[in-house]
């Protein structure tokens, strides 16, 4: 009997399927250093280990940036104790006003344990170009928005970039994507 | 009691309520699953397939060209696809490409499974028109040909037994006389 229910599971069952953009084969994820909100270094590369949910944005975003942190921040609920192998890291695209004390108080306001990182111009534009990331300051006024692509990456704990999502992707759809990739797979 | 031959049992049983309503609703889905695959077999679309990956290879210099206002060959503006397919977007240039929700680092390949039928128009970098149109369409599938036989057929059938009973209306003496040999014959039994 139990051969016969494992049998028709082995049979049936269907390879998983993510909700992302899934990179095939993965590819190893640009690697960088910036600096993060407590002004400690940060390298990419230092994190394997721990899956890596990347954003870019900035603090005075007025909507799709705070939407897709409370969005990381639901994820992060959702997988309960597996969240401690998850890190969300933010990547500003204004460096201009997005100091590290500026990121400090911003990202406490979503959890603590997200990361914030900035650096100078020159150094953010090399890991925008690496990841296809568009980014411009169309009037340069106070209050200045910045346009900006909005995509959720995925770098899995051996340092490989696997998925990306749009931002309108359901958190559980994320968390669910994490939970396979933490199995290893 | 003798042995009665087939149609005239038929015709008995016909002439019973609970006949006729049976023999409705055997016409009625008949019928209704008849004309449905009719109307499949006149509206099939030639781009239903079974779910596949499909392939979009971005050759190199596709950037190149698009700066310059040219198409990439061999880059269709629109494609269509049914639920279940997987998009598989190949990059085969040196700088990271973008269609929608796909991104792929140079060199790589990435892929998106599509499952909700909609058309979508998608920001594409690989195109000089910037965006690209993904038809999405549901299949036509034994769950959708049993959805039509069951939204379709009891209407039917019940239309067919309202005309039949309008139509060729039940004799009250032959109708009870039926039921009575039935009665008799279960008693028997």
């Amino acid at each position: 009997m139990l051969a016969t229910v494992w049998a028709a599971a082995v049979v049936f069952a269907r390879p998983y399927t993510f909700h992302g953009s899934l990179i095939e084969p993965p590819a190893p994820a640009p690697d960088f250093a910036l600096s993060d909100q407590n002004g400690n270094p940060f390298r990419l590369s230092d994190q394997n280990g721990s899956i890596v949910l990347m954003f870019f944005g900035y603090t005075t975003c007025p909507d799709v940036c705070p939407a897709t942190l409370a969005q990381l921040k639901q994820v992060r609920a959702d997988l309960g104790r597996d969240a401690d192998a998850v890190r969300v890291v933010l990547v500003t695209v204004d460096p201009g006003r997005d100091t590290a004390e500026q990121l400090r108080d911003y990202l406490s306001g979503f959890d603590p344990a997200f990361i914030g990182l900035t650096g100078s111009f020159e150094q953010l534009d090399i890991v925008y170009r690496s990841y296809g990331v568009y980014q411009a300051i169309p009037q340069l006024r106070p209050g200045y928005t910045v346009e900006h692509t909005d995509r959720i990456y995925v770098i899995d704990a051996k340092g490989n970039l696997r998925l990306t999502y749009t931002t309108d992707t359901a958190s559980g759809e994320i968390a669910g994507d994490v939970r396979e990739l933490l199995k290893g797979n | 009691m003798g042995f009665s031959p087939l149609p005239t049992r038929m015709k008995q049983f016909a002439n019973t309520i609970w006949g006729r309503i049976v023999l409705a609703f055997v016409i009625g889905f008949t019928l209704t699953w008849a004309m449905s695959e009719v109307a499949f077999l006149i509206l099939k679309d030639s781009s239903d397939h079974v779910p596949q990956r499909v392939e979009l290879a971005i050759p190199a210099g596709a950037a190149e060209r698009v700066a310059a206002g040219e198409a990439p060959p061999s880059i269709p503006a629109d494609m269509v696809f049914v639920v279940g397919d997987t998009l598989v977007v190949k990059n085969e240039d040196s700088v990271s490409h973008q269609l929608g929700p796909v991104w792929v680092p140079p060199g790589a390949t990435a892929s998106l499974a599509l499952d909700q039928a909609n058309n979508y128009a998608y920001a594409c970098t690989f195109l000089p028109s910037q965006y690209m149109g993904l038809d999405v369409r549901s299949r036509v599938t034994t769950k959708t040909r049993l959805q039509a036989l069951l939204l379709a057929g009891p209407p039917m059938a019940a239309l067919i037994a309202i005309y039949s009973f309008v139509i060729f209306p039940l004799r009250p003496s032959q109708a009870a006389g039926n039921t009575a040999a039935q009665l008799q014959k279960s008693l028997e039994s």
